[in-house]
């Protein structure tokens, strides 16, 4: 077997191009190579080659563009407010979502859980469900959601914490307890919870969900167990 | 010379060697002149974005890197209208080398990367070819800085498992076994 060291010595002696400095590379002048790119890019034509004159004369064009889209999207959302106040399907916010899932798994529902996953969606990052510590569509996912609720008591719980929204990514971190513990003392089989987890929500559903690094970190002496001889 | 003149002259005076070995490092030979001009023209399209100062260099590596996933997906198409014209007998006319192989152990760790997530075969290349950064790797492909130190530490393991696997396939080959192992 060959160590890890070596392949990657291996790999960085088979850089093609090692010293970019001993390259025998003709650099023309900035200019020339600009004319260059004008004359063997098809998409070149889609540069703005009028004159100083012509771009003065049609400037207020994105202006009045960007007006109307404001105008529009203004218009639009005054229609929306205007009929009832209830949550249009598909709409779901993506940390709603990331919540009725996780409530989904404190009342021990797999089935209910697995409603909040897309059909082709990925778990990430989780060694001990495999060798690549990846779980692909909903089959394996279930095999894994089942492992994770083998794991957890009855009477234990996931509490959401530290959620930050980007677009349709959530970024957040858990804590496990044990229902009436204290706050404190809540590691359950040597697993304390996750940190920096993501979720991508699309159309109202899970599609990539990825453990943070660190989270691995938080259930190690879990994980040891798991690992352990005979166990 | 316009603002935007200069601006292009800087970045390409600095980084045009630097952006022409990355492409050199990926591309086949007879495309990294198209894909260098293909960055280098958006570097211009959009010269109001590129960073100043080093910075601009990530910038165009992440330009790079996304022209080359056009490529990659156009020479996939090829591959598999190539495999449908070899299923009725049509042999097409072989491409260029992609790589200057520099030996078998270096043929071998090439062809094991690029069984690779193609985001790990990035990561890999830029942290041990490029020497660039976890901070600028964060930025040429978008991830968090966790996730590259997770990905990095991934990819090096998988990295290996393929080198040994394709090292195992080599020494039990029948042409290994008679010593003409190459």
């Amino acid at each position: 077997v060959i160590t890890e060291e070596t392949v990657m010595t291996i790999f960085v002696e088979a850089n093609p191009a090692p010293d970019v400095d001993e390259l025998d590379l003709v650099q023309t002048g900035s200019a020339a190579y600009l004319a260059t790119l004008e004359t063997r890019s098809s998409e070149m034509t889609q540069l703005d080659t009028r004159s100083e004159d012509q771009k003065e004369k049609n400037t207020y064009w994105p202006w009045l563009a960007a007006a109307m889209i404001i105008v529009l999207v203004g218009l639009a959302v005054v229609l929306l407010n205007q009929g009832d106040d209830a949550p249009v399907a598909g709409q779901t916010s993506p940390e709603e979502v990331l919540a009725d899932y996780v409530a989904a798994i404190n009342s021990g529902d797999v089935d209910g859980a697995m409603e909040f996953y897309a059909e082709d969606a990925v778990v990430e990052n989780v060694p001990w469900f495999d060798d690549d510590g990846i779980a692909t569509g909903t089959a394996e996912i279930r095999a894994l959601e089942e492992q994770s609720f083998a794991f957890q008591g009855s009477g234990d719980g996931v509490e959401l914490i530290d959620m930050v929204v980007s677009g349709n990514t959530v970024t957040f971190s858990t804590r496990f307890f044990r229902r009436g513990a204290e706050a404190d003392s809540s590691v359950i089989q040597g697993c304390s919870g996750s940190k920096d987890d993501q979720v991508t929500v699309e159309d109202g559903k899970i599609t990539r969900y990825v453990h943070g690094p660190e989270s691995e970190i938080l259930c190690l002496d879990w994980l040891n167990s798991r690992l352990a001889p005979g166990t | 010379m316009t603002s935007s003149d200069v601006r292009f002259a800087e970045i390409y005076e600095t980084f045009f060697r630097r952006l022409y070995g990355y492409c050199l490092r990926r591309a086949t030979a007879d495309r990294v002149d198209d894909v260098v001009a293909e960055t280098f023209l958006i570097a211009w399209r959009r010269i109001d974005d590129v960073p100043t100062g080093d910075e601009a260099l990530p910038w165009l590596y992440a330009v790079a890197f996304k022209v080359l996933g056009n490529q990659w997906r156009s020479q996939t198409r090829q591959r598999k209208l190539e495999d449908k014209l070899s299923a009725v007998g049509i042999t097409p006319v072989s491409s260029p080398e992609d790589f200057i192989i520099k030996g078998q152990e270096s043929g071998q760790v090439l062809q094991a990367v690029s069984r690779l997530k193609r985001t790990d075969q990035e990561i890999l290349k830029l942290a041990m070819w490029e020497e660039v950064s976890h901070a600028d790797i964060t930025l040429i492909l978008g991830v968090s800085p966790g996730a590259v130190k997770q990905r990095l530490y991934e990819a090096r393991k998988n990295l290996t498992r393929e080198y040994n696997r394709l090292e195992n396939k080599r020494i039990k080959s029948p042409a290994a076994r008679k010593g003409g192992g190459q």
